[in-house]
């Protein structure tokens, strides 16, 4: 119903005032990417944890403010979470990774962490800047995705950007294809001191140094039955059942909204299409006389009609995921504030339970 | 308790057309055109005379031209309006919103190519303007009586710098049926609306 009140609203549409501007930047035609998947698991030194940050939203400043900018963002800041719980799913898919985590800050007990940037993503493109960066401080990866939605996909079954997804999980799984064994279990070596330093910096800070390329080395090796390294593998261990907790936190919100997103995206895409197909045909129109008025008065007063049908669009699809943003919020285990200020406190608690079990 | 001097008049409400009170298109045509025949015959001669009877301005535009125009964006019988701290939004039917996100500050919004917009106070006045191509804007100036009973809004459609048309129309409020639902747009189930407030133990609405 809302669509065919688009239909009536759509007339010699000429743009959009928020709908992004899909010609700017280049977009690979959606063909489909499929995922490369591990027959086998990782084993030994090859299993890396990952995780991945709440995605950045890249801040828009395109002159005079549009009505209805806010809820734009806000669906951007919606997407900032569920986007990277797409790309967890799909490493999760591709086999070659230990854990997998979404999490709202980097994790000092990851051995790869992933952050990302939404430039712009709507129903017909998704353009991200994704980067994989190791423990040590050395870069996997470092790449613009740019996909279009052509259409193909069967919305039910994929996201229409499943291909993107897949693309990035393929070039990670390349990269740690030609890394050597010593490589990786350097990796995870200073994944676990990076850790214990997070927890107490005074005594593990100098068990690593930063290279001439600005990546850390171990210096120092410590026993494996060191009882200060045995403390650390229980807090980790701690710590590791509190991420995963969060990490089904954004599970679960993105499973809440992906019906409603998807629908989202469906009339998203119908629209900016409409909008491209009347820009080709439009034509300019001076004052002259009454004639010439009005089409100009009706041209302008249809685009503002879609403008504001799409804005309250919008906001229905803020207003139902609401309820799933304020759970992922909500308390957890007595801690409070949204879910960045939560994992805050959890490791400022880990640090205390630390030096409680030292005995300071 | 004095009145707040910075308090915003309130425009909130359903406004029906008083049309015994609001102008008549051709009646003010006709003034307008008997105006500016006097203005050019006492001003003949000089170079910045306005437009005269039947003249088009360098942009091709008569008179006649804006008043159709102004007819044609005047046909409303119904306004609402809704009103909160920091905005306010206008409903015509057949036309798109007009809405002002202010505080005291003018708004200004660009619709592509096809126009611009800029809204706000000025004084106990909400004024919108938009502009159209080709140098014609509509500027809209809304005032509401101390009492809320009446609505006066005064247009404006001009061509360039000298050739324009007011009309100025009447409001009266009354009070629409529905007025005890709040709607939510929402994309799975479209339109949801609750009413307002509890029901009493007999069924009725509690206020």
């Amino acid at each position: 119903m809302i669509r065919s009140l688009f239909l009536v609203a759509v007339f010699m549409l000429a743009s959009c005032g928020s709908a992004p501007d899909v010609q700017q930047t280049q977009y690979k035609e959606n063909t489909w990417v499929a995922l490369d998947q591990a027959i086998q698991p990782p084993a030994g030194n090859r299993v890396l944890d990952i995780s991945i940050e709440v995605f950045e939203v890249e801040q828009k400043n395109t002159g005079p403010a549009e009505i209805g900018d806010w809820i734009f963002q806000e669906i951007l800041e919606i997407e900032s979470q569920y986007l990277p719980v797409v790309l967890r799913n799909t490493l999760v898919e591709a086999n070659y990774w230990g854990a997998v985590r979404v999490l709202p800050k980097p994790d000092p007990s990851a051995d790869i962490q992933i952050s990302g940037t939404i430039y712009q993503s709507n129903g017909i493109s998704l353009d991200m800047y994704l980067s994989a960066v190791d423990s040590t401080g050395r870069e996997w990866l470092n790449r613009r995705y740019s996909y279009r939605n052509n259409g193909t996909m069967d919305r039910e079954q994929q996201d229409p950007f499943q291909s993107a997804y897949n693309q990035f999980a393929n070039d990670l799984a390349d990269i740690l294809a030609i890394r050597s064994d010593d490589e990786l279990l350097n990796v995870r070596r200073v994944t676990e001191m990076r850790y214990a330093a997070d927890l107490s910096p005074e005594t593990f800070a100098d068990t690593m140094i930063q290279d001439e390329n600005g990546y850390t080395q171990i210096v120092r090796l410590l026993a494996d039955n060191d009882p200060m390294l045995e403390r650390v593998g229980r807090m980790r261990l701690r710590h590791h059942i509190f991420i995963d907790t969060l990490d089904e936190y954004y599970l679960a919100l993105q499973r809440d909204v992906k019906n409603v997103y998807d629908l989202w995206r469906v009339y998203s895409r119908e629209q900016i299409l409409d909008i491209e197909d009347e820009r080709r045909t439009e034509s300019g129109l001076g004052s002259r006389g009454f004639a010439a008025i009005s089409n100009n008065w009706y041209r302008y007063q249809a685009n503002k009609m879609f403008e504001q049908e799409w804005n309250e669009l919008a906001e229905g699809f803020t207003s139902e995921v609401a309820p799933s943003i304020l759970e992922l919020n909500r308390r957890v285990y007595g801690l409070s504030g949204n879910v960045e200020d939560q994992y805050d406190q959890w490791r400022e608690l880990l640090r205390q339970f630390y030096l409680l079990e030292r005995g300071e | 308790m004095p009145p707040d001097p910075d308090a915003k008049p309130n425009f909130e409400g359903s406004w029906q057309k008083d049309y015994r009170r609001s102008d008549d298109v051709e009646q003010k045509l006709n003034l307008t055109l008997a105006a500016i025949q006097r203005q050019y015959e006492r001003a003949q001669g000089r170079s910045d005379v306005p437009i005269a009877v039947g003249q088009t301005n360098n942009r091709g535009t008569t008179i006649v031209d804006l008043a159709r125009f102004a007819e044609l964006i005047s046909r409303h019988n119904d306004i609402y309006i809704s009103q909160t701290d920091d905005e306010v939004r206008i409903s015509r039917d057949g036309e798109a919103d007009l809405v002002c996100h202010t505080e005291d500050q003018f708004v200004y919004s660009q619709s592509g190519d096809l126009g611009s917009e800029a809204c706000g106070w000025a004084g106990d006045q909400l004024i919108f303007r938009i502009n159209l191509p080709g140098d014609v804007s509509v500027l809209y100036r809304f005032s509401v009586s101390d009492d809320r009973n009446d609505l006066n809004l005064q247009k404006r459609v001009s061509s360039g710098q000298y050739m324009a048309f007011d009309l100025e129309e009447f409001f009266t409020r009354y009070e629409a049926v529905n007025q005890d639902y709040e709607c939510v747009q929402t994309l799975t189930r479209a339109r949801v609306c609750s009413r307002v407030g509890n029901l009493n133990s007999d069924g009725s609405q509690e206020q």
